[in-house]
């Protein structure tokens, strides 16, 4: 049954491949069977799990890289590979009403398709190089789906049009939204390619291997200590986790992702719950178990670990901020997609910074899974409001409730688990991560936890009131004037939200049953690491944890209490005019334009300098010179002129002489020149051969 | 004793005058003629290759005397088989593209098509005669072959200033063959021999017949002559304007066949016959090599003229090709080869990409005046975008492979031994690619992408003799980048060979 595993990632593939062919048939038929290939996808990974060992399982691919295509099947793999494929194939099966009308759908389907197989790809690849493949490959299919309405219409851009900051516009049209993403995440990849390159360079034999690099730890003449002597340890570890922090929209690489909501809503939550960001967070959980026990060994464990949990911490901080003050209801799904992985991050770093590695591992992927079921609920969600209200700005809707009951509770009830409210699953996965935090003596990383709890739960509020509650604005008034109501989902659209909105919950009261035994289940991704990880007696509940249950609570409940009374109880009016700190974090806490300044100004001001002064300043001026002296010598000795040279060929060719034609090319002015210089050629030649090979 | 090799040199020659008599009554078709005589030599160079595979060195050469100046051999082995593939494939697609664009360009004289196609075929015939030669004055001369004909189809078939382009073309790049010709008769002169394989066998047995200085010297000369070839930062003043003024299958020819074969030569004759002088100087080849990527796509990232982002696109590539080699690693030296192949079919995807976009827009080359083109040309978009994602190096195209390994092995070259330089050189190299993402995407948003201009409405998708070689070099670019072991292992072997394992 070794076949299994591949045809996880291999079969949405195909059914990328194949969408053409299936488009000359007919449209339905293509749309079906490339949701069927992602079904394929699903089914496979699950009976997988379940009836395939661990193990690695390769196949011959560049033998002079010491380097095998791969399947690694293990806890983590198989754990995501899972989230991943169920979750792509309800967004599927959403995308087959949503994307209806829309055009380009072969193309669509066609990236949907590889995206998810790349996802799975990456994810399951038992070695680095292959899992670049993946890696990039999503980073395509992310540009590619991004820019998908490439026509540029404004309907489809994202921001708000006419806004700038610091001189830079603020809203982009999807083309270059996608290119945005493409760049940026590729800006990481730079780094995390160097790693790679530096790992694969000093490991003995030279290897990509996950399980051979992690076995070749703690030998004399390991990678680990190769790079530890030359000082590039922690910095190879660092730039390793640059190819996450862009993938994952982690600070400082975050400003792709709440532009990439230009794409179809459909794609937003593909990238936000079950592929692409996803990436970073699971790579890191990779990795991260490897780089621990390298950097233990030489005692550097805490300049790695504690970047990604301060680098996470702070990006749940910056982006929950942003989301509190958005105005486009996608944005603030990606602004809280940002925060919710910066969590996920910091529990990855915790994991390294405290005694208990499995406390934090697990937590940063069990926050994996359940942020992957509540975001793509809302995202969806999102997707048919957006739809119906015709609109993307949330103050342009409205009072939608009455309308669209089945949304509303379904969002109110995602929104629930991403506000951290017991017993939903978001409550149970982010308070592992705190506890971790707290348990893990880093108080400050968890006071930072905390309040974006506080601002989770309020721009959560924020936006289920505006959009939701209230009386419908004059938006959709004037739908309802034109006689299109707003009205229910279809039910290809409904259940796929509405089920993960009940998933969401249901997971949240069983957490207590699955949790320990996941958490077990998990530490077997360990399995092949020597010495084995240190992993701390789990200790049990805890008065401590309840303090800190009803700690993260309470500051949610306050997040609740004041959004509820500021955009429940009151109508929404958009602020006209962004100023003071509203500006600030409305901007970005402006390091968006801050980068166009430097990064995408400064470069091509540099560009254009050196193209001014330098290329055409010096070498373009310099060989005119030289070709100039040529002309005029040849002008001076009458022989060149263009015109002559051309009259004389056309001349030649109707004359139907075609030999002589030649014959004056080289009696032409031109090749005057050319002649000379190729007789110095001759002539060196001539005495090579004169005296050099005549007197042997 | 067969004559295969020496058809495929014969071939081109006879077919220059075949193309050169059926034009008058062909005309533009005779297109058809070049490409399918172009066959023979890539079937010639595939029935080498199988012969090789049986020999135990996996090298198949024929040999001519040539007295008094040594044997004329012509020589399939690991490293020229792969290069000799992609010249003869590329020569025969893009006589085929040359038909719908010499038709544009020359209209309906039949006397210009012969010139132009009995050019081509000499210049096949150069650039082939190059990449087969065994001996080093043979080299050197198929290298002038390579640059005359390539000279005239510039200055016939050029746009702008044509006169001056070709010149300045023209004089730069025969100013580094007298160079390179310098190093090699010094190297004859001392080594008793220009047989390359007889040149090496004196100066093992017999190293102290060139001395240490003059070793360095002669690299130092050969280089310089062969970076003019490969445009390194300097000497590459003659490039922009010769690839962006060519006409556009010239322009094809010129940045994706012909310029690397600088970097061909470096291996072929320089690292073979003088490593460790190469070793000593590869540190400032490296600084080099860099500073040409950097500025070629700085450059390519201010230009409006599409043929002029190619061209220094091109020259920025070139930098790539001179880094791996510069690793003095066998897997440097494979991914500065692999490089040009992949450099050649995308180069080749996107001057025919362009070639067909200026024959729908007359002749407009100015990527602001484009866009929203994506629907219009989806064949052409497609083309142009894998051709693109192969210059970035993305993976499942040859690109990433090729780009893998060369920077893999700046990377082993910087930590073994440990040399903090080298290092940052490696680093910065990786680095660079970014700015390639950057021109790459930007042009192709211009172009493709955006709201559908106006002017475009009438933009129809090109005809077959266009999208056909487009696709082929589309799946050469795939195929590779999902399976490049035959390609990878060839060329890492040859690598090994000359700098030990």
């Amino acid at each position: 049954m070794t076949i299994l595993p591949w045809l996880i990632w291999t079969l949405p593939i195909a059914g990328a491949i194949l969408t053409p062919l299936f488009a000359k048939f007919h449209g339905l038929v293509r749309d079906y069977a490339a949701v069927a290939f992602s079904l394929g996808a699903a089914v496979a990974a699950t009976i997988t799990a379940f009836t395939v060992a661990s193990s690695d399982y390769q196949i011959p691919w560049v033998p002079q890289l010491n380097l095998n295509a791969g399947v690694l099947v293990d806890p983590l793999s198989m754990f995501l590979v899972n989230i991943v494929a169920w979750i792509s194939f309800l967004i599927m099966v959403y995308s087959l009403q949503y994307m209806k009308k829309e055009f380009g759908l072969t193309r669509y389907w066609f990236f949907m398709n590889l995206f998810i197989g790349n996802m799975l790809l990456l994810v399951l690849a038992d070695n680095l190089l292959m899992m670049f493949f993946g890696w990039e490959g999503v980073g395509l299919c992310s540009y590619a789906l991004i820019g998908h309405f490439y026509h540029d219409e404004p309907e489809h851009w994202v921001g708000t049009p006419g806004d700038s900051a610091l001189g830079v516009p603020q809203a982009y049209p999807p083309s270059h939204a996608g290119m945005k993403a493409f760049i940026m995440t590729r800006i990481g990849d730079i780094a995390l390619l160097i790693a790679i390159f530096l790992i694969f360079a000093t490991s003995t034999p030279r290897t990509f291997n996950y399980v051979e690099l992690a076995s070749q730890l703690g030998k004399t003449g390991s990678w680990a200590s190769t790079l530890a002597r030359f000082g590039l340890l922690v910095p190879t570890a660092l730039l390793f986790f640059g190819g996450p922090v862009g993938k994952s929209a982690q600070f400082p690489l975050q400003e792709w992702l709440p532009d990439a909501m230009a794409g179809p809503t459909s794609v937003s939550a593909l990238i936000h719950a079950a592929t692409m960001v996803k990436a970073g967070v699971f790579l890191v959980g990779r990795m991260g178990p490897i780089f621990f026990l390298a950097l233990l060994e030489f005692n550097q464990v805490t300049p790695f670990f504690g970047t990604v949990a301060w680098v996470g911490a702070f990006t749940a901080f910056l982006a929950a901020t942003q989301a509190s003050v958005a105005r486009e209801i996608k944005k603030v799904l990606a602004y809280s997609t940002v925060s919710q992985i910066g969590y996920m991050m910091m529990a990855l770093g915790v994991a390294g910074l405290s005694a208990n590695f499995l406390a934090g591992y697990s937590a940063g992927l069990l926050q994996l899974m359940s942020h992957a079921i509540f975001k793509a609920s809302l995202f969806l969600a999102a997707g048919w409001v957006i739809h119906a209200t015709e609109s993307r700005f949330m103050d342009q809707m409205g009072g939608l409730a009455k309308a669209m009951r089945l949304t509303s509770v379904s969002m109110l009830l995602a929104g629930l688990s991403l506000m951290g409210i017991p017993p939903f699953s978001g409550f149970w996965t982010k308070d592992a991560i705190l506890s971790a935090a707290f348990q893990g003596s880093e108080y400050l990383l968890y006071a930072i936890g905390l309040a974006t709890v506080l601002l989770t739960a309020f721009y959560t509020t924020r936006m289920l009131g505006i959009t939701f509650a209230g009386k419908p604005s004059a938006n959709v008034e004037d739908l309802e004037k034109q006689g299109k109501h707003v009205h229910e989902a279809g039910l290809l659209m409904l259940v796929p939200y509405l089920a993960l909105a009940i998933a969401s919950l249901g997971l949240g009261l069983l957490y207590p049953l699955y949790s320990g035994p996941l958490t077990n289940y998990l530490m077997g991704t360990f399995q092949y690491l020597t010495p084995t990880l240190l992993l701390g007696a789990n200790p049990g509940f805890s008065i401590t944890d309840a303090v800190l249950f009803a700690a993260s609570t309470g500051l949610a409940a306050v997040g609740f209490a004041i959004g509820y009374l500021r955009y429940f109880r009151r109508p929404y009016q958009a602020p006209s005019q962004m100023k003071g700190l509203v500006g600030f974090l409305w901007h970005r806490w402006y390091i968006d334009a801050i980068y166009y300044r430097i990064f995408v100004e400064g470069l091509t001001k540099m560009s254009r300098g050196l193209y001014r002064y330098v290329e055409q300043g010096i070498w373009d001026k310099l060989s005119p010179t030289i070709a100039r002296d040529v002309i005029d010598y040849t002008t001076a000795s009458g022989s060149l002129d263009s015109s002559v040279v051309d009259r004389g060929v056309n001349d030649v060719a109707r004359a139907g002489s075609r030999f002589s034609n030649l014959l004056r090319r080289f009696q032409s002015g031109v090749t005057e020149q050319y002649v000379i210089t190729f007789a110095i050629g001759i002539i060196l030649l001539l005495i090579y051969m004169i005296f050099v090979i005549g007197a042997r | 004793m067969s004559f295969l090799l020496i058809g495929a040199i014969v071939v081109p020659l006879v077919g220059a005058a075949v193309t050169y008599l059926s034009a008058s009554s062909l005309k533009e078709k005779t297109g058809y003629v070049a490409s399918i005589l172009s066959l023979v030599p890539l079937s010639a160079i595939l029935i080498a290759g199988n012969e090789a595979r049986s020999t135990p060195t996996r090298v198949y050469t024929e040999t001519y005397s040539w007295s008094p100046i040594g044997t004329f051999g012509l020589r399939v082995d690991n490293l020229s088989l792969p290069i000799l593939l992609t010249i003869s494939l590329l020569v025969a697609l893009i006589a085929i593209f040359s038909v719908p664009y010499m038709r544009q360009r020359i209209g309906d004289n039949p006397g210009r098509y012969a010139l132009y196609y009995s050019l081509y075929m000499l210049y096949s015939l150069g650039m082939l005669g190059t990449v087969l030669a065994t001996n080093l004055i043979e080299f050197y001369l198929f290298f002038e072959i390579m640059l005359v004909p390539s000279f005239f189809l510039i200055a016939e078939w050029g746009y702008g200033d044509r006169t001056k382009i070709s010149l300045t073309y023209f004089i730069w790049t025969h100013i580094g063959a007298l160079v390179l010709l310098i190093g090699i008769v010094v190297t004859g002169y001392l080594a008793g021999s220009t047989d390359m394989d007889s040149v090496v066998n004196n100066l093992t047995t017999n190293p102290s017949l060139i001395s240490t200085t003059v070793r360095l010297a002669v690299v130092g000369a050969m280089c310089f002559g062969l970076f003019v070839k490969i445009a390194q930062f300097g000497l590459h003043a003659w490039l922009p304007s010769a690839y962006s003024e060519a006409p556009t299958p010239i322009s094809a020819v010129l940045a994706s066949a012909m310029t690397g074969i600088g970097g061909y030569a470096i291996v072929r004759i320089v690292m073979t016959i003088y490593p460790s002088a190469f070793l000593t100087l590869s540190p400032i080849f490296a600084g080099w090599a860099l500073v040409t990527m950097f500025y070629g796509a700085a450059m390519a990232l201010v230009q409006d003229d599409i043929k002029k982002l190619l061209a220094y696109s091109s020259m920025s590539q070139m930098g790539y090709i001179l880094f791996g080699l510069a690793s003095f690693t066998s897997f440097g030296i494979a991914g500065s080869m692999f490089q040009y192949i992949s450099n050649a079919t995308a180069k080749g995807i996107l001057f025919i990409a362009v070639g067909a976009i200026m024959l729908q827009f007359g002749g407009e080359r100015s990527m602001s005046k484009m866009g929203g083109l994506a629907g219009r040309m989806p064949i052409t978009a497609t083309a142009a975008f894998i051709g693109s994602l192969a210059l970035m190096g993305f993976p499942t195209t040859n690109g990433f492979f090729s780009e893998f390994l060369l920077f893999q092995g700046g990377f082993i070259r910087a930590t073994n031994p440990f040399s903090g330089y080298r290092v940052i050189v490696a680093v910065l190299g990786v680095v660079a690619t970014a700015l390639t993402a950057g021109y790459s995407l930007m042009a192709l948003r211009k172009i493709f992408f955006g709201p559908a201009r106006v002017e475009s409405a009438a933009i129809k998708e090109a005809p077959w003799s266009i999208t056909l070689p487009l696709i082929v070099l589309s799946i050469v670019t795939i195929g590779l980048g999902l399976y490049p072991t035959p390609v990878i292992s060839r060329l890492v072997a040859f690598g090994q060979s000359i700098v030990g394992s």
